[in-house]
C-alpha cells in the first residue's frame, strides 16, 4: 500500500505539470480566436466569455466589469482555478485589456498575447516532459526503496 | 410612462456611472427622478442634469442645486473613462460604428451623446479620443401621449421640433397606435432604428411597447433600412427617427411612391424652418407626408399642420421663397 502510494506521488505532482499546460494551450486557443470572434460576432467581451466553455474555460463566465477592472482580483481568480501564478499575471494583463480600442487594436492586443501564451505554452510542454518523467522515475524508485527496506 | 418605471430607467442610466456618483443618483428622490431627461458628464467640471427641461447640478451631498456654487460634484476625467467603459459594456470594438457617429446606444432605449476630439482617416471620421464629455440620455415611454395624432397617420407624418422636445417618445408612441390599431387602422410597421431608441431591442426582442404588427430593423442606416424593409418586409407604415440627409428624404420618398407611409421625425427650430432647411423642405415639398406635428416644448400638446396649408400659407407670406 505505502509503495503504491509513494508511487502516486510522482503522478499527481507530474500532473500539476500537465495541468499548466493544458491551461496554457486553452488560454492561446481563446487568444488566437478572440479577435475574430469579435470581429464576425460583434458580441461583448462578457457574452464572448460565456459562450468560452466549450473551448473548456468555464471559469472565463465568472469575470465581470469590476473583476476586469482589478487585475489582482483577476490574477486572484485564475490561480484560484488552477492558473500557475507567474501565467495568471499575464493572463490578468490580457484580459483586463481586452475590449479596450476597436478591431484592429482588438486583432493586435491578442496577437500579442497569443504570441507569450504560445511561448509559455512551449515551455510548459518542455517542463511537462522533463519534470512528469522526473518524479515517476524518483517516485518510483522510492516505492522501491520503501519495498527493499520493508522486506 | 409611470413614475416607477421612469425610476427604474433612471436606475439604469447610472448604473454606467462610477460607484460614488452611482450612489448619489440613486438616492434623489422619485419626484425628481421622474423628470431627469439628462445627465451630463463633463471633465473638470460639475455634474448637470437635465430637469423638466432645466440645466441643473447636482451637490456632492447629493442635493439638486439651481446655481453654480461651491460644493458641487465635479466630474473627474478617471470617472468619464470608467464611464464610457462600462457604456461599452469594456468592449469598444463592438460600438466603434456607433462611436465614429458620436453616440452609444444604451440599454432601455437610453442613448449617450459623445463630446471628444474626432479622428479623421481618408477624409472621414474613423474614430473619436479623448471623450471630454457624455450626455446621458434617459428613454421616456409616455403610453399614449401621440393619441391627439390619431388623425394623421395615414398619408404620412412628420413629427418636427427643437432637440430634447419629446420627438422619439412620440414616434414611438404612434408606432404603437398604428401597429396595435388604437384609433386608426392597424397597419404593419416597419421600423428603421438606426440608434436602437425606438423599440429599444434587447437580444431580439424589444424592450419598448411597439405594438403587435411592427417589424425592427435595428443599427442600419436609415436610407438602406428603408430600402430593406420596402424589398422584405413589405410594410404599410415605414417609421424613422432624425431626417438627416437628402437620400434618407429620398428613400421616404420612395416609400410613399412604392404606397407606403412616412412616420419621420426632424429637428427644426420653428414650423417655417420646415420649408428652409433642405432635407425637410425636400420630404415636404415630395409629398412623402401628408401632415407635421410641431412640438414647442418638453410636455406641450404637438400643432398640427397640414403640408399643403403649410405650404400655401408661406408662399403667400414669403413670396421670394424658393420653392422650386
Amino acid at each position: 500500500m505505502l509503495c503504491t502510494a509513494v508511487s502516486l506521488f510522482g503522478y499527481v505532482f507530474g500532473e500539476r505539470y500537465r495541468f499548466r499546460k493544458s491551461c496554457l494551450s486553452k488560454l492561446s486557443s481563446f487568444a488566437k480566436g478572440c479577435a475574430e470572434t469579435m470581429r464576425c460576432s460583434g458580441a461583448d467581451i462578457f457574452k464572448i466569455f460565456k459562450s468560452s466553455s466549450d473551448i473548456g474555460l468555464p471559469f472565463l463566465a465568472e469575470l465581470d466589469r469590476d473583476t476586469l477592472k482589478d487585475k489582482a482580483k483577476l490574477a486572484k481568480l485564475f490561480i484560484s482555478h488552477g492558473v500557475w501564478p507567474d501565467d495568471a499575471k499575464i493572463a490578468a494583463d490580457f484580459f483586463g485589456k481586452l475590449g479596450d480600442g476597436d478591431i484592429e487594436a482588438q486583432k493586435v492586443h491578442c496577437g500579442y498575447y497569443f504570441g507569450q501564451f504560445e511561448e509559455l505554452k512551449a515551455k510548459a510542454a518542455k517542463d511537462c516532459a522533463e519534470k512528469v518523467k522526473l518524479y515517476c522515475s524518483l517516485s518510483v524508485l522510492c516505492s522501491i526503496g520503501i519495498f527493499i527496506i520493508l522486506i | 410612462m409611470t413614475s416607477d418605471k421612469k425610476h427604474e430607467a433612471v436606475a439604469a442610466a447610472a448604473d454606467y456611472l462610477p460607484q460614488k456618483l452611482r450612489e448619489l443618483i440613486k438616492k434623489l428622490p422619485g419626484n425628481i427622478c421622474k423628470n431627469i431627461t439628462e445627465i451630463r458628464l463633463r471633465a473638470g467640471r460639475p455634474l448637470g442634469l437635465t430637469l423638466s427641461g432645466e440645466n441643473v447640478f447636482l451637490s456632492e451631498k447629493g442635493s439638486i442645486c439651481y446655481l453654480l456654487q461651491h460644493g458641487l460634484y465635479t466630474v473627474d476625467e478617471a470617472e468619464l473613462k470608467e464611464t464610457f467603459s462600462n457604456m461599452c459594456e469594456h468592449s469598444v470594438y463592438a460600438f466603434s460604428e456607433h462611436i465614429k457617429h458620436g453616440y452609444i446606444p444604451l440599454k432601455n432605449g437610453c442613448r449617450a451623446g459623445l463630446a471628444a476630439s474626432a479622428v479623421y482617416e481618408n477624409g472621414k471620421i474613423s474614430n473619436f479620443c479623448s471623450i471630454s464629455s457624455i450626455n446621458l440620455r434617459i428613454a421616456a415611454e409616455h403610453i399614449g401621449s401621440a393619441e391627439p395624432l390619431c388623425g394623421c397617420f395615414v398619408g404620412g407624418l412628420l413629427i418636427a421640433g427643437p432637440p430634447a422636445v419629446g420627438k422619439t417618445t412620440l414616434l414611438r408612441d404612434s408606432v404603437r397606435l398604428i401597429s396595435d390599431g388604437i384609433g386608426t387602422a392597424r397597419r404593419r410597421v416597419a421600423v428603421i432604428d438606426t440608434r436602437g431608441e425606438i423599440a429599444a431591442v434587447c437580444g431580439s426582442t424589444p424592450t419598448a411597447d411597439i405594438g403587435a404588427l411592427t417589424d425592427v430593423i435595428s443599427g442600419c442606416e436609415k436610407e438602406v433600412g428603408i430600402e430593406l424593409a420596402l424589398r422584405t418586409l413589405a410594410p404599410q407604415v415605414i417609421a424613422f427617427d432624425e431626417i438627416g440627409t437628402v437620400g434618407e428624404a429620398k428613400a421616404a420618398t420612395n416609400g410613399t411612391l412604392a404606397g407606403t407611409d412616412t412616420l419621420c421625425t426632424a429637428h427644426v427650430g420653428s414650423a417655417e424652418e420646415l420649408l428652409t432647411r433642405p432635407i425637410s423642405k425636400k420630404l415636404v415639398l415630395s409629398g412623402a407626408v401628408k401632415h407635421i406635428a410641431f412640438i414647442k416644448a418638453l410636455g406641450s400638446v404637438p400643432e398640427i399642420f397640414e403640408t399643403s396649408a403649410l405650404i400655401a400659407d408661406l408662399k403667400s407670406r414669403k413670396e421670394c421663397f424658393n420653392f422650386a
